[in-house]
């Protein structure tokens, strides 16, 4: 889990959880998931001329005294018919009670919140995925976006209307699969003097910089050019092979773009949970074989970057 | 840090009709705040910045989001006249997305 801090709620309630930031270089930083069953059979009731229907607006749960101001923050999506309560964990500074709205057999996890836009500060970010991790526990998920308000429930239901069936697809797709997250750094200085010492051409040019006596300016153009080649070879090769390791025990990967100028590779996986301790294993051993590079190993996370869902608007 | 970067790139994404979109997108771009956010996660991770410094960049970032995002965001009505068009859900393709 990444490291946490801020204030005095959140101290508590992630204390247990926090590790000393990056002692080892490869630390998963968020526990495994707690010792989940194999998730509950799930009764998809699509049956033609069976459908369950309900009173989208009747279906959903608390009597909650809606204030004009308050909208509802959606965190995540699930398959479930019952009402859902997941206590007061809510975002915001007076942390709301979460609950789920339904529509059939799909439920969208939700609290009150005030309807103006919400800062993606640390905390903030960090409460969104608080409830995301405590509905996992139980439930697949197609996460939301930090800062998703809708105006009222019956928004959120009309959400869940217009596309039922892609939910559900999305959400068998995603049963039992989990997002990990892999980001793989180096010291750049230290990739430099390698590549210098390996690449015949950079050490010469490096020398003839260094003993000339004129003007060495386009020499040392040509020098840097030649090392932001090398060392952009150099990490497409680590990243080569550490996809390729990676490959077999995950069901898909998407490359994001490397933070700062030390990240090489900024990945997600989407592992199956029966391959979760075999892809553990793979990242360990990877991280074994490489070790002038450091691994920051994330996880399990709703699937983030494997389910983009899109509105249309159209303006008028 | 990976859920930051996550949750901001990830999930729900309005698809406003193109042309609004282009002119909306220059006006509002708050993208290099965010790397920018994120850089500073990575740097308070990996022990380079301490939390006092993360917490000052964090407030200027943000206040530069507010500016930029302030008035545009609204809360989602999905109500006739809101034109909602449809909801596209795009799930994984095994293999590498770059």
């Amino acid at each position: 889990m990444p490291r946490r801090t801020a204030n005095a709620r959140q101290a508590r309630s992630t204390a247990a959880r926090r590790t000393p930031a990056d002692r080892s270089r490869v630390t998963r930083r968020k526990p495994a998931p707690k010792s989940k069953p194999a998730a509950k059979p799930r009764v998809v009731d699509r049956a033609p001329g069976r459908p369950r229907i309900q009173d989208p607006i009747a279906a959903s749960v608390p009597t909650l005294s809606p204030s004009a101001s308050r909208g509802k923050y959606v965190y995540c999506i699930i398959e479930s018919s019952e009402p859902l309560r997941f206590g007061p964990i809510g975002i915001g500074g007076d942390p709301s009670d979460v609950y789920s709205v339904h529509y059939r057999t799909l439920a969208a996890v939700v609290s009150d919140a005030p309807l103006e836009m919400l800062d993606s500060t640390r905390e903030n970010v960090l409460a969104h995925e608080r409830v995301n991790e405590t509905v996992m526990r139980d439930h697949t998920v197609i996460p939301m976006s930090f800062g998703t308000i809708f105006k009222t429930r019956e928004d959120i239901v009309e959400l869940l209307r217009s596309a039922a069936e892609a939910f559900g697809d999305v959400l068998n797709k995603m049963q039992n699969k989990l997002e990990f997250g892999l980001k793989v750094l180096w010291d750049r200085d230290q990739a430099i003097r390698q590549v210098e010492h390996e690449d015949e051409d950079i050490g010469r040019l490096k020398e003839e910089i260094s003993s000339q006596n004129g003007p060495t300016y386009f020499a040392r153009m040509q020098y840097g050019r030649m090392i932001d080649t090398a060392l952009q070879a150099r990490s497409e090769r680590y990243v080569t092979g550490i996809l390729e390791q990676l490959r077999e025990v995950s069901v898909a990967s998407r490359i994001n773009k490397p933070i700062g100028d030390k990240m090489i590779m900024n990945a997600a996986f989407l592992i199956s949970r029966d391959q979760e301790a075999a892809f553990d294993t793979k990242v360990k051993s990877i991280a074994g074989q490489f070790d002038k590079l450091t691994f920051k190993y994330t996880g399990p996370w709703p699937p983030y970057n494997f389910v983009n869902i899109r509105l249309k608007l159209e303006r008028a | 840090m990976f859920i930051l970067d996550s949750l901001l790139i990830g999930s729900l994404r309005f698809v406003l009709d193109k042309v609004v979109a282009a002119a909306e997108a220059e006006a509002q771009d708050d993208s290099a705040l965010r790397d920018r956010l994120l850089e500073a996660q990575m740097q308070l991770e990996l022990g380079e910045i301490s939390d006092e410094e993360f917490v000052v960049i964090e407030r200027d970032v943000i206040e530069g989001i507010r500016r930029i995002k302030g008035g545009n965001r609204r809360a989602i009505s999905m109500a006739p006249q809101d034109n909602v068009v449809g909801v596209e859900i795009e799930s994984f393709e095994p293999g590498v997305r770059k």
